[in-house]
């Protein structure tokens, strides 16, 4: 059975669809990554996909994790899920954990949460998951409070609690921005390997391409609450059909990879991204597309088979922008 | 008698923001603007009082008659009148003048001592800026009312006594509150270019600083004015504040306070119109800050 | 980014265990706590010495010669220079010799003994009634915002501080004194002849002192508990699986503590000026209703006294509030 299934899920805030119409699946060990810029819905698509929004946040649609609806589903089920077979990381280790309470006890307290036990029984497996993050000294880290660590030895304290009860999948929102260039590469190996250890898929979200596509498998490229494109890491990359994911391409890239020569201007997505619930109705890229005509005034489907997007100028098939 | 420290900090809720772009819910709205609205009302019509009382109030607040000691209320006496005869109503109004002079003696003071101090204090730094937070620290260790109350031992009771007492007691808060918001100005850029053009350091001050701390100031006085009503209040209650047999609110209540099983309403009629007037420039204070610093605190 | 708390200040170094810097801190701490005590006493002794008429001729009255005045003036130390005074005075402080006042002859420090076992549990009870109310409510208010229950109570709270307290009192000795006369409504009899009666005394003008002191604090447990309420790491507690109440308890309980308490610090002066005049309303005979006589009386001596015990009270709640809440949160220990 598909691990993760998603339909039509959409997130309504003030009256604004901030999230809309996100449909995909996710498959045992599979690595799903979620690019777009800020403001484009990728981390509210997380946060509903766990029910961890507020109240005042209507959500609908369905996602079916091994066939039960999580929307919906009573808040005592949800919590069980939490943790155990959904793990989470946050963008900001900076504040993401508690900062009177020591490391360890943190760490164990997942484990305790799903697998009871007792305290001593918990803290080893703590220490051992302090280990599995590469941590030299996990005794010493355990009884350390956050603010004597650093982000990059934060954030792999979240992969460890993300990972203690072998969840199936794990959810990774924005795990390398607020690190260190050097600590990146470094924690993205890590993220890598532990994840492989367990056998769990891996949603992966992140405004830069380069980080998903060293990671994953398929990519879903979002823009204004809706997914755009959709496809094999390497097809998205090297054949985007979307002007928006052509235009992420061109940009990140440009200084890597000599398009652009010395002295000429970096290539932008002209315009910016609107504020929530100020996206244009119809195609939600036109207000910035270069390829919009009138016929963009009505929503495009996302259709193509493995490799989706949602336009009705796409860009050819071999040519690049 | 709370000593509600410099809470600069505006009511949470103001801004609840749950992802940037989001406005504030309908229900924020309407409970800032109800704030602002009740307070702003309360105010005025308590200084439209004092004023009307200046010229005029039914009966002299200070005219004795013992013939209708303890009247009830009634077309000639809407609130009655106390134990000497005396309208309650007109010395309800008369101590609306006092109400407002309290307040506006306390914040005077405060303001215009400590203000400059607290400039003084963020422009000059180093030492004199250590020295200044030290003596501002030593006027914390007394409460103001206990200031009042040996200011009043020192050289008798009276209005003045008793405000000046309050006003000097919150200098520290106005002129910590001056300090830190002065703080961040003066190291804000354009100071720094107003600096590189040589303009003078009180010039500096009177342009960009002072603008900028308006706001904050402007919430401070208002809820230093409801605390200087309470302070007031308290101290004419105990005797060391107003004197007889001027209508101040609080020694109302005092005067009122051998008959409070015959005739409560005696007691209870200034003690809600102490309430009330709190509360107005309470929640005129509450409202202003809500609008004038609406994002000083942001959430995820 | 999450909510920059106020308190929050320079994070230790990766690795340093902090302790060093505390010593520091309480070494600065203490001396700076030393040496503002020394210049309250100053200031206090030097407000009450300027003052017109001679204590002398205050105790003998105005019918007394100027030479028995003189004499008095002599007997009393008051003949000697100010510096002396002060000197005397704060010798006598420090090793409990409180003086004998001026009008009634009596020891001081025995009658501030014993007014202070009146006040003192006063204020204690008061301040545990402030909890017992302003945490319900602040907790209540921020887990409510949303709903018209927590605008009745944020409405209520307004009202709850609006109110000063002497009218809280009499509203109280109304009720319950007069109307219903479960509690008294004046007085006090010492505990050693009636405790329950004493304590029962003490009821009412606790409620007093609380239910505004309660009102006051519970918008600071309101503020506490919305900053727990948006943080990161609540969310992070969440997504472990903890439920809102676990997350809430664990791990707000203590963040949210921390501001509470600083600010229960800084309430004490209030609460000790709240206490004067509450003693006035029910006519306790605690420290309050003695400065009050003392000053009516220009007895200057038990009004220096008084005043220095209560800055010193502030003072040294201060210092306390600021080192156990330095210890509580351990980001802090290094400069502020």
């Amino acid at each position: 059975m598909t691990l993760l299934e998603v339909d039509t899920l959409a997130v309504e805030l003030g009256g604004a669809a901030v999230v809309g119409d996100v449909s995909f699946r996710l498959e045992r060990g599979e690595r799903l990554g979620l690019i777009g810029e800020s403001g484009s819905g990728k981390s509210m698509t997380a946060l509903a996909l766990i029910g961890l929004l507020t109240d005042e946040a209507i959500v609908s649609g369905h996602v079916l994790l091994d066939g039960r609806d999580l929307i919906g589903m009573a808040e005592a089920q949800l919590c069980e899920l939490r943790g155990d077979r959904i793990g989470m990381i946050f963008q900001e280790p900076m504040t993401a954990l508690n900062p009177v309470m020591r490391v360890g006890h943190q760490v164990a307290e997942v484990v305790r949460q799903h697998r009871g036990g007792s305290r001593r029984a918990a803290r080893g497996r703590a220490l051992e998951l302090l280990g599995r993050v590469e941590f030299r000294d996990p005794e010493r880290i355990a009884r350390s409070y956050p603010h004597e660590l650093s982000g990059g030895q934060r954030q792999r304290i979240i992969l460890a609690m993300a990972v203690a009860c072998s969840p199936a999948l794990v959810l990774a929102d924005e795990p390398t921005t607020a690190l260190d260039v050097t600590v990146q590469a470094q924690m993205l190996r890590l993220l890598g390997r532990v994840v492989s250890e367990e056998g769990a898929a891996l949603m992966l979200i992140s405004h830069d391409l380069a980080v998903v596509s060293s990671m994953c498998d398929r990519l879903l490229v979002m823009y204004g609450g809706r997914i755009v494109e959709h496809g094999p890491t390497a097809a998205v990359l090297e054949q985007p059909r979307h002007p928006y994911t052509a235009g992420l391409l061109a940009t990140s890239s440009a200084m890597s990879d000599g398009t652009v020569a010395h002295g000429q201007p970096l290539p932008t997505i002209r315009g910016s991204v609107p504020g929530l619930g100020r996206f244009p109705d119809g195609c939600v890229f036109r207000s910035r597309c270069g390829r919009a005509t009138d016929a963009c005034r009505v929503r495009p489907p996302l259709d193509g088979g493995t490799h989706a997007f949602a336009c009705w100028h796409p860009i050819e098939t071999g040519t690049r922008s | 008698m709370s000593v509600q420290m410099a809470d600069l900090s505006p009511d949470p809720a103001a801004v609840e923001l749950l992802v940037p772009g989001t406005r504030l819910s309908v229900w924020d709205r309407v409970r800032h603007d109800w704030s602002l609205l009740v307070g702003g009302t309360i105010v005025v019509c308590i200084v439209l009082a004092a004023l009307v009382a200046v010229f005029w109030t039914p009966y002299d607040p200070l005219a004795v008659d013992p013939t209708q000691a303890l009247a009830p209320a009634s077309w000639h006496h809407l609130f009655g009148t106390d134990q000497y005869g005396r309208d309650v109503l007109s010395r309800l109004m008369g101590g609306a003048k006092l109400v407002l002079f309290s307040g506006a003696v306390s914040v005077a003071i405060a303001t215009v001592v400590g203000v400059p101090i607290g400039l003084a204090a963020a422009v000059r730094g180093g030492v004199v800026d250590e020295a200044l937070m030290r003596l501002v620290d030593l006027v914390y260790a007394f409460p103001a009312l206990l200031a009042a109350i040996v200011l009043a031992a020192a050289v008798g009771a009276s209005t003045l006594t008793a405000m000046s007492a309050i006003g000097i007691a919150y200098i520290p808060v106005f002129a910590r509150v001056t300090r830190s918001s002065a703080l961040q100005i003066v190291s804000s850029e354009y100071v720094l270019a107003a600096r590189a053009y040589r303009r003078s350091t009180l010039a500096i001050l009177v342009r960009h600083v002072l603008p900028n701390i308006r706001s904050i100031l402007i919430v401070q006085m208002s809820l230093l004015f409801s605390l200087a009503i309470l302070a007031e209040a308290g101290l004419s209650y105990l005797g060391l504040g107003t004197p007889a047999p001027a209508p101040s609110w609080g020694r109302m209540v005092e005067e009122a306070q051998d008959y409070l099983s015959n005739d409560p309403l005696l007691v209870l009629w200034p003690g809600v119109f102490i309430a009330v007037a709190v509360l107005g420039f309470n929640l005129l204070g509450d409202g202003l800050r809500d609008i004038l610093d609406p994002r000083l605190r942001s959430s995820r | 980014m999450g909510t920059a708390q106020p308190w929050q200040v320079a994070r230790c170094p990766t690795g340093e265990t902090g302790r060093d810097l505390v010593a520091t801190y309480l070494i600065r701490r203490i001396s700076t706590l030393a040496a503002t005590l020394v210049a309250a006493s100053v200031v206090v002794f030097l407000l009450l010495a300027v003052l017109p008429g001679k204590p002398a001729q205050v105790i003998l009255g105005t019918q007394a010669t100027p030479q028995s005045v003189a004499q008095l003036t002599k007997q009393l130390g008051l003949d000697a220079p100010l510096w002396r005074q002060y000197v005397n005075w704060v010798h006598g402080l420090v090793t409990g010799h409180f003086g004998n006042s001026y009008i009634s002859q009596l020891p001081i420090g025995h009658q501030i003994a014993q007014s202070l076992a009146v006040t003192a549990p006063l204020i204690v009870l008061g301040l545990i009634i402030g909890l017992a109310i302003a945490v319900p409510f602040g907790v209540a208010a921020a887990l409510l915002r949303r709903r018209g229950a927590g605008a009745l109570i944020a409405s209520t709270t307004q009202i709850g501080i609006a109110v000063p307290n002497f009218i809280a009192g009499l509203v109280l000795i109304l009720v319950f004194a007069v109307k219903l006369s479960w509690l008294p409504a004046s007085g006090f009899v010492t505990w050693s002849s009636d405790p329950w009666l004493a304590f029962k005394s003490l009821v009412l003008p606790a409620v007093a002192l609380g239910v505004v002191e309660g009102a006051v604090l519970s918008r600071y447990v309101r503020s506490a508990v919305l900053d727990v309420l948006r943080s990161d790491y609540l969310r992070t507690a969440r997504a472990k699986g903890l439920n809102r109440r676990q997350a809430l308890v664990r791990h707000g309980f203590r963040n949210g503590s921390i501001p509470v308490l600083t600010v229960l610090g800084l309430e004490i002066p209030s609460l000790i000026v709240g206490a004067v005049v509450v003693e006035s309303v029910f006519t306790l005979p605690g420290v309050g209703t003695l400065l009050l006589q003392a000053v009516a009386n220009r007895d200057l001596i038990v009004v220096e006294d008084i005043v220095m015990l209560i800055a010193v009270t502030v003072l040294a709640v201060n210092f306390l509030v600021d080192v156990s809440y330095r210890l509580l949160d351990p980001r802090i220990g290094a400069a502020r």
